[in-house]
């Protein structure tokens, strides 16, 4: 008794202890762990900085539904309040205000930005030139726009650098404030001041858009704000897999309580069955927790399936009723005494290597393989044994998320056959009795005796789906990396409508200098920015956006600096160049003042564009990591003869970029690389489960030994998986890593159904010598239940990485078990009872 | 730097840039909707005896379709101690297309066509919609339908004026105070009989320019 105690009290310690864990434990709904890990280092990080840098930030709000005389009043209202809630650095709607600050950088500090700014460009005949050029633009039809102008800047910095930054066609405005091209739509840009990554900060600014627009909806009824960007989606995913977590865990849990309300009719066996999943989930979570140092919202989502597995172990634990044990006052002592005799072999099973294991589950599995606990538990700690090896193959992949599910798995199921072996035994009081199925196991018996005459047309049926998994299996596995993608697709038709109507297109190919500072990745830039000039004259490229043309080096800077002549050596060459000029040297003092100026200002650093837009757009284009900064030069295709640009000739200009000393030039195709990578990684999923699934085989050759008894545990697992490929292909799904994952969930699942029904086959059909039914085939069928309630419960989620392993299980354990009935051996007679058995 | 947010900074600067256009193309509309053919006003007569108005004036300025005319322009600029002069051809199609062609001291040309407002010189060449000039958009357009004979548009952006007698008349446009500042502060055109003879525009800053239209037909 005190054995059980200390049993109940470490069980309760190490509960106590995995729910610590978890509790200071982030909670993470960050899709980038499903994305495979880029080969180096160095890229990885740019992409992790990219996802959290300041494009990571930018919201973009839509509101239909305003009266074309009142849109400017709504927008510049929405602006108002959007920035007044503190939760955005910046809002742009289109209007003067909101880009002040940006005309007010760009004009003064237009001496350190503009490339004209040369040593010639101020030498007499160099502002000759220029001061005739003004002139002759004041005469124009553009001249009210330089009038203003002209005193300060004689040269047309201002301009020139405004027509520098320009392609063309701009935003569509309605009054000073943007609107869709339709012009129905208003629309503003917002920058958030909580980070990417940061769900919460994120959500935060969501609710002040949301807050801002209320005023707008109570005044136009017909008022509709739509919200996009990758901080919506962020929030999204994480609110639609938290919500499904929620409410399929409690579906879930609900279903498989109704069942086993049914299956046992007294509290007590529900409140044990509990006891498996309770340690199961917390084990499951705790691990990860602890491996990875956060859990992911997914990986939880998954955990749910737990708790449809882990119900399986009491299942047939409490279910079973061994032979000889008919009458019931000596379950508790069975269980306790099987207890004993099992632990050398199931703490050997699971702590052993995995090649130690193999002949210790031969020796149990073999040497009894009788009715009792002590073959009923070898049959268990076999399955927990292939699903583990099976998972142990995903923990090798290259995705971050699947490791985390794999380890969930792999201690969610040894910490449930350990609490259902060790913990549940020690928890039911003595006397206690489940309900005898026996009655229901018998006509299960005879349904099952029927099913095997299928066997042969199950077998064709099997082979039909074969042939066709092999003629389709070039269009099996979506290679896409989309297909993982928890936004929905609606969602991502808005973000790319409001994307084309405000013109930020998401970053495709982009050209990365990486340096050791700062000012070595602008430097480098500039150089490739100088070659890029020359492509975009020769019309190989459309354009392109560099950090170092809003923030030029200091090198640069400086360079443009000394260009500039002091004010005495300046007023003298004005007067020299204004002769014969109707405009009058004395009227230029403001030029040479701002001159003067430039000269004495310290150069313009990245600090200094904060609140600009300008700054927004540089900080999207620079990023920094570890010790190392990158440069992101944005590369747009070449527009054609007609209206669709031409696609960049990437291979050409990988093979071309210049080299540049002190700093690394590639090129990057976000989108692509991650696509091709995402491909290879599925494949290499592919071929590990495939590798786990033949050591799956070998560890069970090498326990049962017999060739034919390995097939017929083996054949309705592979069985089961072929047909669930079959019903996909039919379905005309296509599979991603999700699917991969369930496929292998089918196998340790299943394998349990066909281990039972081996054992079936050898003891008597799991007949006691009275003739009743010790209630293993209810058990399975009732576990098969619960897997599919569990599952199919997970395959109505939103979130279609759940969705995709819900069905994949739901279906192929359905499939499992009904293969593993239909192919069982029959069982032999009853013969009497061997010497030695291990149940009394 | 070529795309997103920066495209979108240059717009207040741009929009400048075709406040400035436009009201010159609007004065150039008016110029050219006022060229009226010499048998269109073939009888003197004195504003206040003959029935003759604004009505009527309108009237027969919407059944121009097309005219051609040369212009000789000059400006006085605070700025500068010169006059400047430019010269070149002004053309109007009905309905809606404007062209000021400059030929001297640079060549330039400034359209308006439907919606489309066009700036083409050695350099530059830039297409942008009239939607994009809310402040100027509604000069624009309700110039064009005076050119259809819509005194109402016209009254809603100017407070028109008119003296003198058909062979000698004085047109004088006023903003509302409403319309946007970067209208004229006045445009006066002269006209005798049929024909247009002279635009002179007051900008806000007090710098003005003269407009002297030749060889209407």
């Amino acid at each position: 008794m005190s054995g059980r105690r200390a049993i109940v009290l470490g069980w309760l310690l190490a509960l106590a202890a995995a729910a610590v864990i978890i509790s200071r434990t982030p909670f993470l709904a960050d899709m980038s762990v499903f994305l495979p890990r880029t080969p180096t280092a160095e890229q990885r990080l740019l992409v992790e900085n990219l996802r959290n840098g300041a494009t990571a930030r930018i919201l973009l709000v839509a509101v239909d539904g305003v009266p074309a005389d009142a849109r400017a009043r709504a927008s510049l209202g929405l602006r108002e309040r959007l920035l007044a809630s503190q939760q955005f650095q910046l809002v742009n709607n289109g209007d003067r205000g909101s880009l002040a600050n940006d005309q007010k950088l760009l004009f003064e500090r237009r001496y350190l930005l503009s490339p004209a700014v040369t040593p010639a460009a101020f030498e007499t005949a160099g502002l000759h030139e220029a001061l005739r050029r003004a002139i002759d633009e004041l005469a124009s039809s553009t001249g009210a726009l330089t009038k203003p102008l002209i005193t300060r800047d004689p040269t047309g910095e201002l301009l020139r650098l405004l027509g520098r930054l320009d392609v063309g066609d701009g935003l569509r405005t309605h009054d000073g404030v943007w609107v869709d091209p339709e012009g129905r739509r208003l629309l503003l840009m917002a920058s958030t001041r909580a980070g990417g990554s940061d769900v919460d900060g994120q959500q935060q600014a969501i609710e002040a858009v949301h807050a801002a627009f209320a005023p707008i909806a109570a005044e136009w009824s017909d008022a509709r704000l739509r919200v996009s960007g990758p901080g919506v989606f962020a929030v999204e995913s994480r609110r639609d897999i938290e919500h499904d977590v929620h409410r399929l865990s409690l579906l879930g849990s609900g279903l498989i309580i109704a069942m086993l309300c049914f299956v046992f009719r007294s509290p007590l066996a529900i409140g044990l069955a509990f006891v498996p999943m309770i340690s199961a989930v917390l084990a499951g979570a705790s691990t990860v927790s602890w491996v990875f140092g956060s859990l992911h919202g997914l990986t939880l989502g998954f955990g749910i399936t737990l708790i449809a597995e882990a119900v399986d172990y009491a299942l047939y634990q409490m279910i079973r009723r061994p032979a000889g044990v008919g009458t019931g006052d000596g379950e508790v002592g069975a269980a306790a005494a099987a207890g004993t005799a099992g632990t050398a072999g199931a703490g050997a099973g699971t702590n052993a290597d995995d090649g130690d294991a193999g002949a210790t589950v031969a020796t149990l599995v073999g040497s009894g393989g009788r009715t009792g606990a002590g073959g009923f538990w070898q049959t268990i700690v076999l399955g927990v044994l292939t699903s583990t090896i099976g998972f142990s193959a995903l923990v090798l992949s290259g995705f971050p998320g699947l490791t985390q599910m794999a380890t969930f798995s792999i201690a969610g199921l040894v910490a449930a056959a350990l609490a259902t072996r060790f913990v549940l035994p020690a928890l039911t009081p003595a006397g206690f009795r489940p309900r005898d199925l026996g009655g229901l196991d018998r006509r299960l018996h005879r349904v099952c005796a029927r099913l095997r005459r299928l066997r042969w047309p199950a077998a064709a049926l099997v082979a039909v789906a074969l042939a066709m998994v092999w003629r389709g299996h070039d269009r099996l596995w979506d290679d896409d990396i989309a297909a993982l993608n928890p936004v929905s697709a609606a969602a991502r038709q808005l973000d790319e409508e409001l994307r084309g109507a405000v013109g930020a297109a998401e970053a495709g190919t982009m050209i990365v200098v990486t340096a050791g500072s700062q000012e070595a990745a602008l430097q480098g830039a500039e150089q490739v920015g100088a070659w890029l000039d020359e492509q975009v004259a020769a019309q190989r490229l459309g354009a392109y956006e560099s950090p170092a043309t809003l923030l030029p080096s200091e090198r640069t800077q400086q360079a443009r600096r000394a260009a500039l002549p002091p004010a005495d050596v300046l007023r003298a060459r004005l007067a020299e160049a204004t002769r014969g000029l109707p405009l009058r040297a004395e009227r230029l003092e403001p030029f040479i003042d701002d001159v003067q100026a430039a000269r004495a200002a310290p150069p313009l650093t990245l600090d200094e564009l904060a609140d600009t837009q300008l700054g927004l757009r540089v900080r999207a284009l620079l990023t920094a990591y570890d010790d190392r900064v990158a440069a992101i030069i944005a590369l747009r295709a070449p527009a054609a003869a007609g209206s669709a640009p031409r696609p960049l000739d990437e291979a050409w200009l990988a093979a071309s970029l210049p080299r540049v000393d002190g700093a690394v030039v590639s090129l990057l195709n976000i989108k692509q690389r991650t696509d091709r990578l995402y491909a290879g990684y599925l494949h290499e999923a592919i071929r590990l489960s495939i590798g786990g699934a033949a050591i799956i085989l070998l560890l069970l050759a090498a326990s049962i030994r017999s060739p034919r008894q390995v097939l017929s545990v083996c054949a309705p697992l592979l069985g089961a998986v072929v047909l669930t490929l079959g019903v996909f292909l039919l379905a005309g799904h296509r599979l991603n890593l999700l699917h991969l994952i369930g496929l292998l969930l089918v196998v340790a699942v299943g394998s349990n159904y066909t281990l039972f029904f081996r054992t079936l086959a050898i003891d008597g059909g799991g007949q006691r010598r009275d003739g009743t039914f010790d209630g293993t085939l209810a058990s399975l069928v009732f576990a098969n239940l619960a897997i599919i309630i569990g599952f199919g419960v997970l395959a109505g989620s939103r979130v279609p990485l759940l969705s995709a392993l819900g069905s994949t299980v739901a279906i192929g354990a359905a499939l499992a078990l009904a293969l593993a009935c239909v192919w069982a051996q029959a069982p032999r007679p009853l013969r009497p009872p061997p010497t030695g058995d291990a149940a009394r | 730097m070529t795309s997103g947010s920066e495209r979108r900074d240059a717009r207040p600067a741009r929009r400048a840039l075709i406040g400035a256009i436009a009201a010159v193309g609007a004065t150039a509309a008016i110029a050219l909707a006022t060229i009226g053919p010499r048998h269109a006003w073939a009888q003197p007569a004195t504003a206040a005896a003959g029935g003759w108005d604004l009505t009527r004036l309108l009237d027969e300025m919407s059944r121009r379709k097309r005219t051609r005319a040369r212009f000789v322009e000059r400006q006085f600029l605070a700025l500068l101690d010169e006059p400047v002069d430019a010269s070149g051809e002004l053309s109007f199609d009905a309905p809606d297309k404007l062209v000021k062609r400059t030929i001297s001291p640079r060549p330039e040309l400034l359209s308006v066509d439907g919606d489309q407002v066009r700036v083409e010189r050695p350099g530059l060449a830039r297409t942008m919609s009239l939607q994009q000039l809310p402040e100027v958009a509604p000069l624009i357009e309700s110039l064009r339908a005076t050119l259809n004979g819509d005194r109402q548009a016209l009254e809603t952006v100017f407070d028109v004026g008119l003296e003198g007698r058909r062979d000698a008349w004085r047109m004088t446009l006023r903003p509302h105070a409403r319309a946007g500042a970067s209208l004229p502060r006045r445009i006066v055109l002269g006209g005798a009989g049929n024909e247009v003879r002279q635009v002179e525009i007051e900008q806000a800053d007090g710098d003005r320019s003269v407009m002297r239209i030749l060889d209407g037909r």
